[in-house]
């Protein structure tokens, strides 16, 4: 009788320490997660702002003015086509 | 004396043991005294710890949780809006902005001079600091601090960059607080702006798309409830108490690039001939969609300075006007649909003009014996109205109504008008005869593209979509499909060097277009001599139509104003880079040149995607 009472007592013991160290991880585990937030929201700006800068340098008009301007490219005549027909 | 009470009250029937007791506390009272405190301390503290725990647990630990928990905001932003494969035409993006509280900065100052704050604060003027971090005078934010003392939030600056608003919050100022905010981006600029429309500050659709479709395209922040730890670190989570909802990303019909072209051809010619406007609309045949529709002049969304009211206009939707011969076609297709007319029909048209109703109808010139294609080539109103008066009112109406006239086009635009056409029954004589060539009516650029796209689609109506489309749409069979390829096939001369328009020709291309030159109506409510509106529609490759464009210049004021001189050659300069772009075909190469190789097995071609993988 009396052992078994110590067992509990101590089985009472033990789970208030598991307790105690469950609620310990859970707060780290959740600060890790916040902290992940966070950096999924600053990788949402970098996105959306690098989605914006292509934007503005893959601009239709940037793009024509580069091709004619910087590489002379043209379109061709008709007589530069060759047409490939199945 | 408690001690001596309890003697009192319970000495008469006392029994041995406990008079023993009463002799023990006679000769050891100070001890009993001391005890009897402890124990009445014990029971108020007990009492104490009742009371905190027990009655009064809930105003604590609301207190408890009003310093540790903290609602966070969780951040859902406005959807963007794509062309159809993909590319960002409108995005949010994230912005901050500075706000500040005039009473606790009005308070800290009033401290300080006071003395009264500790020494280990290092920034004695947040006013100073926070000044030269907005680059604005000092002078003008110490303004707004004083004029409004008792307020407790002004914003300063809105839609900050993100850098520069974490060097702020780094800086801990009292009394100055940040937002986040989202900014919306035109990557486009000026080339779709008209038909995207604009948000307001608050990230909210004011025209446009953007107001149309505000409801799907808008995100609702939601909240969640965390435990904060004394450094200020999440350590619990609460659960959420309002779900977030982000904005729906919208896909458009449009194709960037197309739309660029047209929209960039299209403000070239409006400016070569000093037009007031114009607008234009290319559609793809098979699906309606919309690839491309652009509206001159426009502005730049990305700058809320330079929009006016005139600007913002989509013209190819919200302004309507007298088609004038743009809608021939369409009497021609009614005239072979009631089966009195074949291509081959002839009408003489001398001399040039005749008199209906007490009006005179004129040609440009005496074109004699004209067929059905004679009467579209030439543009002749004299021929078109002989065939109206032949089939009737009734007949010309439902045609028109069947082409999408005077009806909504269905696409959801706001401010979009739905053009005019008056039931038949109103007509009068001179009336049906001005139906036939296009006055008495009004119509939009894109009812006139959607009527086009369903006489090159043999006869299928299909409802124009400016969001993009997956599978094969449903269609109406509106008219006969050989009457209607019949018509296009006839639309093919008005290019040719004895039509109305050979500006309009691409190489390698058959096409088949309508001009359509009309007086507009002056301030006085008789039609002008001097301001026309002109108007191309046209069908590529016309053997097997994929693509309509219809290009409308209004009021130009430099070198001729016809149609096939203002409208026609803008028309080609759009379709032949729209032909090229879509690898669409040629069919119509004068003869098979030697460099036709045939390919023993199909070449595949990748389109070029933009903006790499």
């Amino acid at each position: 009788m009396r052992f078994v009472l110590v067992l509990l007592g101590l089985m009472v013991f033990g789970s208030a320490l598991v307790v105690v160290d469950t609620a310990q991880r859970d707060r780290d585990l959740t600060r890790t997660l916040s902290e992940h937030r966070l950096v999924i929201q600053k990788l949402n700006v970098t996105y959306a702002e690098l989605q914006l800068e292509e934007g503005a340098l893959a601009s239709q008009g940037r793009v024509d003015q580069i091709a004619q301007s910087r590489l002379f490219m043209h379109a061709p005549a008709a007589n530069q086509v060759t047409m490939v027909s199945r | 004396m408690p001690a001596l009470n309890q003697k009192r009250t319970l000495a008469p029937d006392a029994n041995d043991r406990l008079v023993r007791g009463l002799f023990w506390l006679g000769a050891h009272w100070r001890v009993a005294i001391v005890s009897g405190l402890f124990a009445l301390s014990a029971l108020v503290l007990l009492g104490r710890a009742v009371q905190l725990q027990v009655s009064e647990q809930g105003f604590y630990l609301q207190q408890g949780g009003d310093r540790q928990q903290r609602a966070q905001v969780i951040p859902a932003h406005r959807g963007m809006i794509t062309d159809r494969n993909g590319e960002p035409l409108a995005i949010s993006v994230p912005m901050d902005s500075v706000w500040i509280n005039p009473m606790e900065l009005t308070k800290f100052y009033a401290q300080l001079a006071a003395g009264a704050l500790p020494r280990k604060i290092k920034d004695r003027d947040p006013i100073q600091t926070l000044a030269k971090f907005l680059a604005m005078p000092k002078s003008s934010l110490q303004a707004l601090v004083d004029s409004n003392r008792a307020k407790q939030f002004i914003y300063v600056k809105r839609q900050l960059r993100p850098s520069l608003a974490d060097q702020i919050r780094a800086a801990h100022l009292p009394g100055v607080g940040l937002q986040r905010e989202y900014q919306r981006f035109y990557p486009t600029g000026d080339a779709i702006a008209p038909l995207l429309g604009f948000t307001n500050i608050d990230d909210q659709g004011q025209a446009g798309l953007e107001a149309s479709y505000n409801n799907y395209l808008a995100g609702t922040p939601g909240q969640r409830l965390i435990l904060k730890d004394a450094y200020g670190h999440e350590v619990d989570d609460l659960g959420v108490v309002k779900e977030a909802q982000p904005g729906h990303d919208l896909t458009l019909s449009i194709d960037k690039r197309l739309q660029y072209l047209t929209y960039s051809e299209l403000a070239k010619g409006v400016a070569d001939h000093q037009a007031e406007y114009g607008s234009a609309v290319l559609m793809d045949v098979a699906t309606g969609e919309v690839l491309a529709m652009a509206s001159v002049p426009s502005f730049n969304p990305n700058n809320r300075a330079s929009m006016s009211p005139a600007l913002t206009r989509n013209r190819a939707m919200v302004d309507q006007f007298e088609p004038g011969s743009s809608m021939k076609p369409f009497t021609i297709t009614a005239a072979l649909e009631s089966g009195r007319w074949k291509p081959s029909s002839t009408v003489d048209t001398n001399p040039g003009w005749v008199r209906i109703g007490g009006f005179t109808i004129r040609d440009h010139r005496n074109y004699g014996v004209l067929d059905l294609r004679g009467i579209l080539e030439k543009s002749s109103n004299v021929g078109a109205s002989h065939i109206a008066e032949d089939i009737g009112a009734q007949a010309l109406w439902t045609n028109m109504r069947a082409f999408g006239f005077g009806q909504d086009t269905g696409v959801g635009f706001l401010g979009e008008v739905a053009g005019k056409l008056e039931d038949w029954r109103k007509w009068s004589v001179s009336g049906t005869a001005a139906h036939s060539y296009g006055y008495g009516l009004s119509v939009t650029t894109l009812q006139l593209a959607t009527a086009y796209a369903a006489l090159a689609n043999h006869g299928r109506f299909i409802h124009p979509s400016l969001l993009k489309v997956d599978g094969a749409p449903s269609f109406t069979q509106i008219a006969p499909a050989k009457d209607c390829d019949t018509v296009v096939n006839l639309l093919q001369s008005v290019v040719s060097p004895q039509g109305t328009a050979p500006k309009a020709q691409i190489a390698g291309f058959q096409i088949a277009g309508k001009t359509g030159t009309s007086r507009m109506i002056g301030t006085d409510g008789s039609y002008s001599k001097d301001n026309y509106n002109t108007v191309f529609a046209g069908i590529a490759p016309a053997s097997s139509p994929r693509l309509v464009l219809i290009v409308v210049v209004t009021n130009p004021q430099k070198g001729s104003y016809y149609a096939g001189d203002v409208a026609a050659p803008i028309f080609q300069n759009i379709m032949t880079g729209a032909l090229r772009m879509l690898n669409i075909r040629p069919d119509n190469l004068p003869k098979q040149p030697a460099q036709i190789t045939k390919a023993t097995t199909p070449v595949a071609i990748r389109p070029a995607k933009a903006g790499g993988t």
